[in-house]
């Protein structure tokens, strides 16, 4: 990344000079631009992005993951929005609609169908002109930062355990940064050593630059079995830190009654903590938290103890404590397992991988306080989390994409009979395996659109790659070119089975029943969900073909009914398929 | 005014029960720093009983005292102090397994060399027998209440940033407050059992007794007197019942606060004792007088000496004079022994290492 644009872009953008940080953004390329833009301030980045023309639009936010593609697409208005998904790259626009969750998937959809196209449906603009001496927010200045921090543990027999891989790890101010790993992932170690409770076996923990020996940081922590001293009434409790401030009477009086007051306990300063209900003692814990003013508030799991209503309760206290600057706390750092409470409260999340703890996945959350659980941009953020949490022992960085792990129940099989499958992948062979996709249109005086089915065709099958407009012939469809018939009726079948769905299926419903033999109705039916009606017949005709030229089953037109082939019988293969 | 009258009714109690505490005191030391007179006349008279109960009372008291500190010191050096611990626990496993009457040669040789002179020094070695019948349970029960705080309490305090006085009250000792008292009240229970052998016993040619029920009952025994015996008998559990009724029963009603229970408890202990002292207007008045500035100012002196010291340095470390206290009282006391025997540095220092924890003496040195 080239600083000097970075720069020259923040203070475009800060200064309202859009022309300026378009004609900037231009000058790069595509994951330049779109690393550029990542790193602004949200709203700085949705007015840019209002204002890119629409084919740099379109290139940049490809670029991006797709919860981060959803929510930039979202900042546009309607009709904008439309032109732009049509002018994204067909390649990019196809990994975006699948990698997304169904839900968003289906609300894109309704929206980019819907006729209204009313300009004014969109956001509106906010015209925020920052006054040069107006600081927009900027990325906060760590405040705790952890170099390559590890630990170990050593074993009775001698052996050294590692919880934490090297990893460096730093608390910003002004931002909630949320710590997600399955348990036993060495959450809660890491908020031990960040908060300086625990030493770390190498590394170091800096604060504001110096290590942590010679300053102890301000903070507070909430535990989450509240640790309160039960020998000591509420007021006492959150007295205690004040008094190991040093605070004389008066002044440590005033200051906790404030603080009770203000997450809600007034009225409860005599009470023992025996007699205090769960929601209650943890607001007791965040008093005694708050009551030092702390600059960074850790938090370890505060909520997993409480019950649903109150800690979400709890959890909009707390924001609205948070986004109202009634608390002096610059930075918070909450360590949870449960993923929608990361992504309703924090800006950063840090996702954990197990044995030992390493940083899979490190992101900010560009939605605005408050939240809205159901809102599609929640619910692609928490797929995001979900797929990272599940897909194990991957280098995960800022822009990688992931793939999708919906399966889809349903393949669309493309347009395109066995017979000229095999005719393309002959033609690849004779040309040395390797084509170019127009050339090959061309000379045989084909449309490229007449091309594509028979491609996809002999890729869905894996008897060819497709990259970049060329198509190139995999050793498997190389070995099917040069054999014959019996053989590629052979290969062809094995492939099938394997990556076509539809007659995966057909094939078990055949096997399982004790006349091998099923209506052709019931695969019309299971094709009616997805698919319209003419493209139902489509693809019923397709995976005729197929399936006959395979000889997996044969089709009784009369009865309509599927018929099981035999792998022994021969009696259906005289019925040769016409091959065109 | 009747309300004034029954205020004032409530208070007088407690009002005598001070002043009587106090001239109990006061006559006990004067007695104890009287000339010295190990071998008292012991008069089998039921008149006698209640002095030499009161005497029996306030030894035991404090050999009490004198546990009590030793538990805090030992269970807190041993709990906290990585290297110490693999000796002291085992070494605390040893002497808890020693009968009484070991250390009684020893310990009463050392007093009476001590104060030759003085009462308190044949009173002392009584004490200290008691002492070493009481003192080991509770010792335990602090370390292991020590050892078993809750981890995250532990760590509030480490975060916030208490200092080592206000942890010490305010976490460490509630926290082992219930164990400590179950284990005075059978601390104390030991005293009473082997009150008759440390108050009355032969030592080479010389003959102790010390006035006090203990002597009384094995003097009863030794004449056959039967009725004596009787009772004195009864006297020891009078004492002992009142002790239970006026001192335990309060204590474990005033130790309910310090359960470490989620919520409060169905059925709590009551005494009416403590309902008494807890109905008083004056002993809040003292208290917040007397005993909340004190207490105020040394937990802002010891705030302050903590802000000067570092967050993850100086945690747990047992404070440096407490410890060097500890080792030079030994170092004098080895010290003194060499002056008085003049003999030969090494081996007498074993000995007198041996004579501080009670092991059988060596008679022989050098």
């Amino acid at each position: 990344m080239n600083p000097p644009i970075a720069e020259r872009l923040q203070n475009a953008v800060a200064q309202a000079r859009w022309s300026e940080a378009v004609a900037l953004l231009q000058t790069c390329d595509a994951i330049q631009a779109a690393a550029t833009l990542g790193n602004l301030p949200f709203e700085q980045q949705q007015s840019l992005f209002r204002r890119l023309p629409l084919e740099l639009a379109a290139v940049v936010v490809a670029q991006f993951p797709y919860y981060h593609e959803y929510v930039l697409l979202h900042s546009l208005p309607a009709g904008k929005m439309r032109a732009l998904v049509d002018k994204l790259n067909p390649d990019d626009r196809m990994r975006f609609f699948d990698e997304l969750p169904e839900e968003a998937w289906q609300r894109l959809m309704d929206e980019l169908s819907s006729t209204e196209g009313d300009e004014t449906s969109g956001p509106h603009e906010p015209e925020t002109v920052h006054a040069p001496e107006e600081q927009p927010p900027h990325l906060g200045e760590p405040i705790i930062e952890a170099l390559q921090i590890e630990q170990g543990f050593e074993q009775p027999d001698g052996r050294q355990i590692q919880v934490i891989a090297p990893m460096d790890l730093s608390v910003e101010s002004d931002t909630i940064l949320a710590l997600l790993g399955p348990s036993g992932s060495g959450k809660s170690t890491l908020l031990r050593i960040l908060s300086g409770l625990t030493a770390p076996s190498r590394g170091t923990v800096l604060v504001h630059g110096q290590p942590l020996d010679r300053c102890a940081p301000n903070i507070g922590i909430v535990f989450q079995s509240f640790a309160l001293f039960p020998w000591l009434t509420v007021l006492e409790n959150v007295e205690l830190p004040l008094v190991a401030r040093g605070l004389a009477h008066p002044a440590r009086h005033h200051q906790a009654l404030q603080v009770l007051a203000m997450v809600g306990l007034k009225g409860f300063e005599n009470a023992y903590p025996k007699e205090l209900s769960g929601g209650m003692k943890q607001r007791v814990g965040f008093a005694r938290a708050l009551a030092v003013n702390p600059e960074v508030l850790f938090m370890d799991e505060p909520f997993s103890a409480l019950d649903v209503l109150t800690a979400e309760n709890l959890r909009g206290e707390l924001m609205e404590l948070w986004t109202n600057d009634q608390i002096p706390t610059k930075s918070i750092f909450l360590v949870t397992h449960n993923i929608e409470e990361a992504v309703l409260l924090a800006d950063r999340i840090v996702v954990l991988g197990t044995h030992p703890a390493k940083i899979r996945s490190d992101f900010r959350i560009s939605l605005p306080q408050p939240r809205d659980r159901k809102s599609a941009e929640f619910l692609v953020y928490v797929d995001y989390i979900y797929k990272v949490m599940t897909q194990p022992e991957q280098e995960l960085g800022p822009f990688t994409k992931l793939p999708s792990l919906r399966k889809p129940s349903f393949q669309v099989l493309p347009h395109a009979t066995a017979g000229g499958m095999a005719g393309l992948l002959e033609f690849l062979n004779d040309r040395g395996g390797r084509e170019d996709l127009y050339h090959l249109a061309e000379e045989l005086l084909m449309e490229v659109d007449d091309l594509f089915p028979i491609v996809d065709e002999a890729v869905m099958l894996g008897f060819a790659d497709s990259t970049q407009g060329d198509v190139r012939i995999t050793p498997a469809g190389k070995k099917f070119a040069e054999a014959d018939i019996a053989t590629r009726k052979q290969l062809f079948r094995e492939a099938v089975l394997y990556h076509v769905t539809l007659i995966q299926q057909i094939r078990n419903a055949l096997e399982r029943k004790s006349d091998r033999a099923v209506p052709l109705e019931f695969f019309r039916d299971v094709l009616d969900e997805h698919l319209s009606q003419e493209d139902v017949q489509r693809q019923i005709d397709t995976a005729l073909n197929w399936g006959r030229y395979a000889e997996i089953f044969t089709y009784d037109s009369e009865t309509d009914r599927l018929l099981l082939n035999e792998a022994s019988g021969t009696a259906n293969s005289s019925e040769a398929v016409a091959l065109h | 005014m009747p309300v004034g009258a029954t205020s004032l009714a409530r208070e007088l109690p407690i009002v005598l029960g001070g002043i009587g505490l106090f001239y109990g005191v006061i006559a006990f030391a004067r007695y104890w720093s009287g000339p010295v007179s190990s071998q008292a006349e012991i008069s089998l008279h039921p008149t006698a009983l209640p002095k030499y109960a009161l005497f029996s009372v306030l030894r035991i008291a404090i050999a009490y005292l004198f546990s009590f500190l030793f538990t805090l010191v030992y269970g807190y050096v041993a709990a906290y102090n990585r290297k110490a611990e693999r000796f002291m626990i085992p070494l605390l496993d040893t002497l808890q397994s020693i009968p009484v009457l070991s250390f009684l040669p020893g310990v009463m040789i050392s007093m009476a060399a001590l104060f030759p002179s003085r009462q308190v020094g044949v009173e002392l070695g009584s004490v200290l027998l008691i002492f070493t019948g009481q003192v080991w349970n509770m010792t335990f029960s602090f370390y292991s209440s020590l050892k078993s705080i809750p981890s995250e309490m532990r760590e509030a305090a480490l975060a916030y940033g208490l200092s080592w006085w206000q942890r010490f009250w305010q976490l460490e000792l509630p926290q082992a407050a219930i164990g400590l008292i179950w284990n005075s009240m059978m601390s104390v229970a030991g005293g009473w059992f082997f009150l008759m052998a440390c108050e009355m016993f032969v030592l080479g040619n010389r003959d102790f007794r010390l006035p006090g029920l203990g002597s009384y009952l094995q003097t009863a025994a030794n004449a056959g007197d039967t009725r004596a015996i009787l009772w004195g008998l009864m006297t020891m559990i009078g004492v002992i019942i009142l002790t239970d009724q006026m001192v335990w029963r309060p204590v474990i009603a005033w130790a309910e606060k310090f359960k470490l229970e989620q919520v409060g408890s169905a059925e709590i202990p009551r005494s009416p004792i403590l309902n008494l002292l807890r109905s008083s207007k004056l002993l809040p008045f003292v208290t917040r007088s007397l005993v909340l500035p004190l207490r105020e100012r040394l937990n802002l002196h010891f705030a302050k000496e903590r802000e000067t010291r570092s967050l993850t340095k100086g945690t747990h470390r047992v404070p440096h004079w407490a410890l060097r206290g500890w080792r030079s009282w030994c170092w004098l006391r080895s010290c003194t022994r060499w002056q008085k025997s003049s003999q030969s540095w090494q081996p007498c220092r074993q000995r007198n290492r041996a004579i501080l924890f009670g092991a059988r003496a060596p008679h022989s040195c050098g």
